[in-house]
């Protein structure tokens, strides 16, 4: 009879306040490009649009492969259903410590306004990277968060429109920085002036072009809708790099196979870790050699860095420093496991020391996630590329089919993550929410040569598709233990 | 007292778990593909994968034609555990007897799983079905595709899908046998549709690429999932060619996102719930057409389930759908009129002192005829052609002065759809039509080197914009 009155209660109190969930029809207040490169003559073209009435300040963070860390910050402004376009492309570092190596830069032609961030290409910065790898190779990729960080108000909102961009984006931009400006907290301004909730709209988009190959991919951004608490903004300067994923409100909405469940985290960074977390991930793959097709599915933990602390990781990271797996200065990693599986469902990477027909497999060595942006590389037995050569990526893990003794050519395959901890959360009604495996957001890629196109045409095909992520979540209610998936 | 049984009633509906959702992980039940494409040389390759690594699955796939959304082509797939079925299609001409030499498509696969029935060698698409019949072939050309795990298979049955040394199930034929009469399936006395079965557990992924051949161009269609799709105990598993199991067989109750999160909705039918999970009423997507690149754009709305909503002998049609007026008779009473502001990078319109970016365009304003409808945006002024990406017969073409931006789209009716929030009891209207889409996109690039075709082709989803108002008492 009390749980009757329990759940009568629950109902009548209706839903929690608004959490943060990924949005199912591509708009959100937060959007993550799970990749950008800049390797292999590769340029990322990045498109922002505002897809609502409202004025919006957002910050745009572009972080690197290993460590997470920020090597481009900036508030855009956009005005009522504005588009900010902008290109990643490669170039020579003329970073003292870096001159004449490869790096990234930053371009936009669009007149959107961006304060005391140039539009011309500008470099990659390299302050944040205090520790880890040295060399530029960590910050030609990684994955880029676009948070909106309010709605602007009142008489300011008038400043952002593009109408007479320039002139008044350099008023703008004075606000930050001028004595008595209104966004200058060093000198009596207020950040949250004219600064209203957010309300979300946005949506996002990531091409790569490999121009002098002829290709491209295209992906979409992911969307996290209802990031802030409700009523809520969170404003900062423009060089202020500190607006995270972990600003998000306490509480979530996990969806996917399930019935959606709504729970609340110890903190910002968990709700959206409980969001994206997948126990696996899977695609398919295709690397017949009949059309040099290739396969690689670019990875990103964009929340791993908030889960490190100087003795190692907390969950749902192993809190052991996985050295084995990774070198330290790759920020350590994650063993993961896969399956590899031929389109007729036969298994040919069998977690078990037989491996039906190629005789005593070797022990295993499960490969290692390192850092915060990877790619994997299906690679055939015989191939032995050893490189990733579509992305270019310098933080790949090759899945080949070895030992099978009669390799396939196209399949799908499975990755778990190994010795992974929960992550713990409740339910409005107490009830104990434990999710497995980590919190990951990717893109498939795929490319085909046709030599045949034409006479003495070469096509090359590029493409991208989602990537399939499956959940493993328990709910331990009240007095028992019942597993919901 | 009427009012205390009135919660209890919701409480103890509300507290189901099971309602038909979209799963954004891509995974589910249900796979809603909105295009696909068989014209000029473009093919379309599709793979349906079991993500079950233990039991096998019985899988519907129905290709709708995009006119009427007709089933054009059915076919029912066993899949082995983690069994892949990968299969294509190509446009070509009829060889069949009192078609012969008309447009169809023909699927072809060399993928060995248990398809009973099915001509995996140039198999022709059925003409019949399509309004106008033969002489409108060319309309199952371009559709979309329904895929549906209809269940899985026990044990009992996975001796025939496993795949043998010759990577070949050991007994496809046993499916075939078992819908005939005195099958385990078929209408005998112990013929039963659900024996050795279970129910799907929604572990179905798919993908659609269409490969543009002769440029070198691909395009992967995003498709939509749809978890825990039959009621608890309602799956269905019908005969291969029976294409009656379609998205009207779903849950009634559908767990919709709403401003203040997830809620369950109960609504009228299950016609209703999954058109509910697809309900937006603005749309959008970005273009370029630069001719520096030669960048081309086309739109496609997908409409997944209009043909449920129009009454069985196609003299109207039921919410949220309207028929255009009431005295209105011909096909195009059917069709919805579409709004669209053409808005420039920097949010304006197109009209100048717009400010905002929501004047309407000033010119043609296409109306969105059938299931799936592509929009060719072209530059203004130019020609009206039929697209040139996908060839589409059903388009409308939208001429924009205005060379590289984004459409946002609404359609031209208040158009809503009924439920009732099963956390509250109040009846809600969503506003709009159930719809999905994307947005095709080429470029070229006169200066690859010698040798070198270079057209890149990409695909953006559209993003899609929902509303939903507490009914006016």
């Amino acid at each position: 009879m009390n749980r009757l009155l329990l759940l009568i209660f629950l109902i009548i109190t209706g839903p929690m306040a608004q959490a943060v969930m990924l949005s199912t029809d591509g708009r959100g207040q937060v959007l993550i490009s799970p990749y950008y490169t800049v390797n292999n003559d590769l340029n990322t073209l990045v498109t922002i649009t505002n897809n609502t009435i409202d004025v919006k300040a957002v910050k745009i963070n572009i972080r690197e492969s290993l460590g997470g860390y920020v090597v481009a910050s900036y508030n855009v402004y956009l005005a009522s259903y504005d588009v900010w376009v902008f290109g990643l492309i490669p170039g020579l570092s003329e970073h003292p410590d870096h001159t004449g190596e490869v790096t990234a830069f930053h371009l936009s032609p669009d007149a959107s306004c961006t304060p005391w961030f140039p539009k011309s290409p500008t470099e990659f910065s390299t302050a944040e990277l205090v520790d880890g790898e040295p060399g530029l190779a960590r910050l030609r990729e990684g994955f880029i968060e676009v948070i909106e960080m309010g709605t602007v108000t009142g008489q300011s909102m008038f400043n952002v429109f593009p109408d007479n961009n320039t002139g008044v984006c350099q008023d703008l931009q004075q606000w930050f920085t001028a004595d008595q400006g209104q966004w200058n907290p060093d000198d009596g301004g207020d950040l949250s002036t004219d600064i209203g909730p957010a309300t979300g709209g946005l949506s996002g988009e990531v091409n790569l072009i490999d121009v002098g190959d002829g290709i491209s991919y295209s992906y979409p951004m992911t969307a996290l809708d209802a990031f802030h608490a409700p009523g809520d903004s969170r404003h900062v300067s423009y060089d202020d790099a500190s607006l995270s994923l972990d600003a998000a409100a306490p509480q979530a909405w996990i969806t996917g196979a399930q019935a959606p469940v709504e729970i609340i985290t110890d903190s910002g960074e968990d709700a959206v870790s409980a969001v994206l977390q997948a126990a696996q991930i899977r695609f398919s793959f295709d690397i017949a050699t009949i059309v040099a097709a290739e396969t690689e599915v670019a990875l990103s933990l964009p929340t791993r860095r908030f889960y490190r602390y100087s003795g190692g990781y907390r969950a749902p990271f192993n809190p052991t420093i996985r050295t084995n797996a990774c070198p330290f200065t790759r920020y350590s990693g994650t063993y993961f496991g896969y399956e590899l599986y031929e389109r007729t469902g036969h298994s040919v990477t069998l977690p078990s020391n037989s491996c039906g027909g190629c005789g005593t497999r070797p022990p295993i060595v499960y490969p290692g996630l390192c850092g915060t942006t990877g790619v994997l590389v299906a690679e055939h037995n015989f191939g032995q590329i050893g490189m990733a050569s579509i992305t270019g990526s310098d933080n790949f893990i090759i899945l080949n089919d070895y030992p099978y003794s009669n390799p396939p050519f196209e399949g799908h395959i499975s990755v778990s993550f190994r010795d992974v901890l929960p992550l713990q959360a409740r339910l409005a009604n107490n009830d104990r929410y434990l999710s497995y495996g980590l919190p990951v957001v990717g893109v498939v890629f795929q490319r085909y040569v046709n030599a045949g196109a034409g006479q003495g045409l070469l096509a090359q095909y590029g493409s991208s598709r989602q990537l399939i992520t499956q959940k493993d979540i328990q709910i331990n209610q009240l007095n028992s233990a019942e597993e919901v998936r | 007292m009427m009012k205390y049984m009135m919660v209890c009633l919701i409480l103890l509906v509300g507290g189901r778990a099971f309602a038909v959702h979209i799963n954004p992980n891509g995974i589910g039940e249900v796979v809603v593909i909105p295009y696909y494409l068989a014209k000029n040389e473009i093919n379309s390759l599709i793979t349906v994968t079991n993500h079950n690594n233990t039991l096998g699955k019985a899988v519907k796939i129905n290709f709708r034609e995009g006119y009427s959304g007709h089933v054009v082509h059915s076919h029912n797939v066993y899949l082995d555990a983690g069994d892949v079925w990968a299969f294509g299609l190509v446009p070509g001409t009829s060889g069949v007897e009192g078609q012969m030499n008309e447009p169809t498509v023909k699927l072809f696969s060399v993928d060995n799983s248990c398809v009973p029935l099915l001509e995996r060698r140039g198999g022709e698409f059925d003409p019949s079905v399509v309004p106008g019949g033969l002489e409108q072939s060319v309309l199952m050309q371009e559709g979309f595709v329904e895929i549906i795990e209809m269940a899985t298979l026990t044990h009992s049955l996975m001796f025939y899908v496993d795949h043998n040394a010759e990577d070949t199930p050991e007994n496809c034929d046993y499916f075939t046998q078992s819908w005939e009469s005195d099958g385990i399936w078929g209408s005998g006395p112990l013929g039963n549709p659900r024996n050795d079965l279970q129910a799907p557990l929604g572990e179905i992924s798919a993908e659609l690429t269409l490969i543009d051949v002769s440029n070198g161009a691909g395009y992967t269609i995003p498709s939509v999932a749809l978890s825990d799709f039959f009621a608890e105990d309602q799956w269905q598993h019908t005969p291969p060619g029976d294409t009656s199991l379609s998205l009207d067989a779903a849950d009634s109750i559908a767990w919709l996102k709403t401003a203040g999160g997830y809620e369950s909705f109960q609504f009228s039918s299950g016609r209703d719930a999954v058109s509910g999970l697809f309900m937006a009423n603005q749309y959008a997507g970005s273009f370029d057409q630069n001719p520096a690149v030669s960048g081309q754009a086309e739109m496609i709305l997908t409409f997944p389930t209009k043909r449920l909503h129009m009454v069985a002998d196609g003299s109207d049609i039921e919410a949220p759908f309207e028929r255009k007026s009431q005295t209105c008779e011909s096909r195009e009473c059917f069709c919805v009129d579409l709004s669209m502001d053409a808005i420039d990078r920097s949010g304006r319109g197109l009209q100048g002192g717009c400010g905002h970016g929501t004047c309407a365009i000033g010119f043609e304003i296409p109306t969105a005829c059938g299931s799936t409808f592509v929009t060719a945006i072209r530059p203004s002024p130019g020609s009206l052609a039929p697209p040139q990406i996908t060839h589409s017969e059903n388009f409308a073409v939208v001429r924009l002065n205005l060379l590289e931006g984004y459409i946002e789209g609404r359609f031209n009716r208040d158009f809503q759809l009924s439920a009732t929030s099963l956390s509250s009891g109040e009846q809600v209207e969503l506003l709009g039509l159930p719809v999905t889409g994307l947005m095709l996109q080429n470029y070229f690039n006169a200066n690859a080197a010698p040798g070198l075709l270079a057209k890149y082709g990409a695909v953006q989803p559209l993003s899609f914009k929902t509303v939903i108002e507490e009914s006016q008492p």
